[in-house]
């Protein structure tokens, strides 16, 4: 039987290559560019040729991964960041997706191989603009719907107050949790941390447009639930990473309580 | 191709010109107003473009910058029409047409930039930019 299926494989893809004794030793070659992810640049499907090239440069590589505790010449350059921003369209999209379901904590074991900061960026941005925006609107509607008079007008101030609400707390909030579980001895990757709180945001997106309906008692459902669901899931994610010690609940309930503190300031500020 | 003789004296110009613009059609808190036009402008050409590289693609600097600036200016002539006048939905149309105009202008150049299974994250940020910017020309009156 297996000698069938040998003469029955096409061997024209294997042209150029040392041509396989085995089928074993092409998958074996294949393995190793998704196994090992310290290779920069990482090599896509679609560049393969180009790809194996890279994986043959070995010193490069490995000078560049003891840089930038040495010196700080990294620092100043783009492409000792680019490692954050390895992720294409897709990943992201499954990562967003994810983040909306808080009931497993497992977040961290699906970004564990390659966070990304572009999730963190992008979604706090597009949060900035959506609360600035329709909370704008939401407060014209509710003026249309109570008084009837056109006494509104634009108040750009609710950009400002986002950028510095938004920004601020998706940059100190998880830098803090860091250092205080330095502190208490665990070790905390602050790139993860990130970008867990940086997902944590995308429930809100949907949110702010729902909070356009001027109807009280239904934004405040709203927002709760959303709310909830956010903080559920920084809560259950940070769970499953501290895993240990017993007294760290208390950053756990802290983390809790902080995200739905952050979607009361939206409802109470952008959308009164 | 044009693009290699880049300038930003054509960006800083249509820059404060929406900038101006917004800020006259503005009934209160005019100069916060240019403020926040100019910073989200500027900002954000700056943004993109170094999103682009950190994503991995290859871009020049000062191309890209040149590029976003000027792919402004259909934005700079719908704020102009709507400071003229005031009905929000013929405003509402002005912007979605030459928001349009302007996606269309930088589509090219930003997609054809980076990796293929990456176009819609560099893509994103320019349609956000583009977009904050036609709801900025749409509400202030």
């Amino acid at each position: 039987m297996e000698e069938s299926s040998y003469s029955n494989l096409s061997t024209s893809h294997l042209l150029g290559s040392v041509p396989a004794v085995t089928n074993e030793e092409k998958k074996a070659s294949y393995e190793v560019p998704e196994a090992n992810m310290q290779i920069f640049p990482p090599n896509n499907g679609s560049g393969g040729g180009r790809g194996r090239g890279y994986q043959t440069l070995e010193a490069p590589t490995e000078e560049f991964e003891q840089q930038p505790p040495n010196n700080w010449s990294g620092v100043f350059s783009i492409s000792s960041y680019t490692q954050y921003f390895n992720v294409d369209t897709d990943v992201v999209i499954y990562r967003l997706i994810s983040s909306f379901y808080p009931v497993t904590g497992d977040f961290f074991s699906k970004i564990d191989a390659n966070p990304d900061l572009y999730g963190l960026i992008w979604i706090t941005t597009t949060l900035v603009f959506m609360l600035a925006s329709f909370g704008n609107w939401a407060t014209y509607l509710m003026q249309k719907h109570s008084d009837g008079t056109t006494s509104w007008s634009f108040d750009v101030g609710y950009i400002n107050a986002a950028a510095v609400g938004i920004y601020g707390y998706a940059v100190v909030v998880p830098m803090s949790f860091k250092f205080l579980l330095q502190y208490l001895g665990s070790n905390a990757s602050l790139v993860r941390f990130w970008c867990m709180w940086g997902y944590s945001f995308s429930i809100f997106i949907p949110t702010a447009l729902l909070l356009l309906i001027p109807v009280e008692i239904l934004r405040w459902i709203i927002i709760l639930i959303a709310g909830s669901a956010s903080s559920c899931f920084v809560a259950l994610n940070l769970k499953s990473y501290i895993e240990g010690a017993n007294d760290l609940k208390m950053m756990v309930v802290a983390a809790f309580l902080l995200q739905m503190a952050l979607a009361i300031f939206i409802k109470v500020w952008f959308f009164p | 191709m044009a693009l290699r003789d880049w300038d930003l004296w054509g960006p800083f110009f249509f820059i404060v010109f929406l900038g101006l613009t917004l800020s006259w059609s503005a009934s209160v808190k005019k100069s916060e107003v240019f403020a926040v036009a100019f910073a989200l402008l500027a900002a954000g050409a700056v943004i993109l473009t170094l999103n682009v590289l950190l994503l991995g693609g290859h871009i020049v600097f000062f191309q890209s910058l040149s590029l976003l600036g000027y792919c402004l200016f259909p934005l700079d002539v719908g704020a102009l029409i709507c400071m003229m006048e005031n009905n929000v939905i013929l405003k509402m149309i002005v912007v979605c047409v030459t928001l349009a105009w302007s996606s269309w202008a930088a589509y090219p150049f930003m997609s054809s930039a980076v990796n293929l299974s990456r176009k819609a994250l560099a893509l994103y940020p320019v349609f956000l930019m583009y977009v904050s910017v036609g709801f900025l020309t749409i509400a202030i009156d």
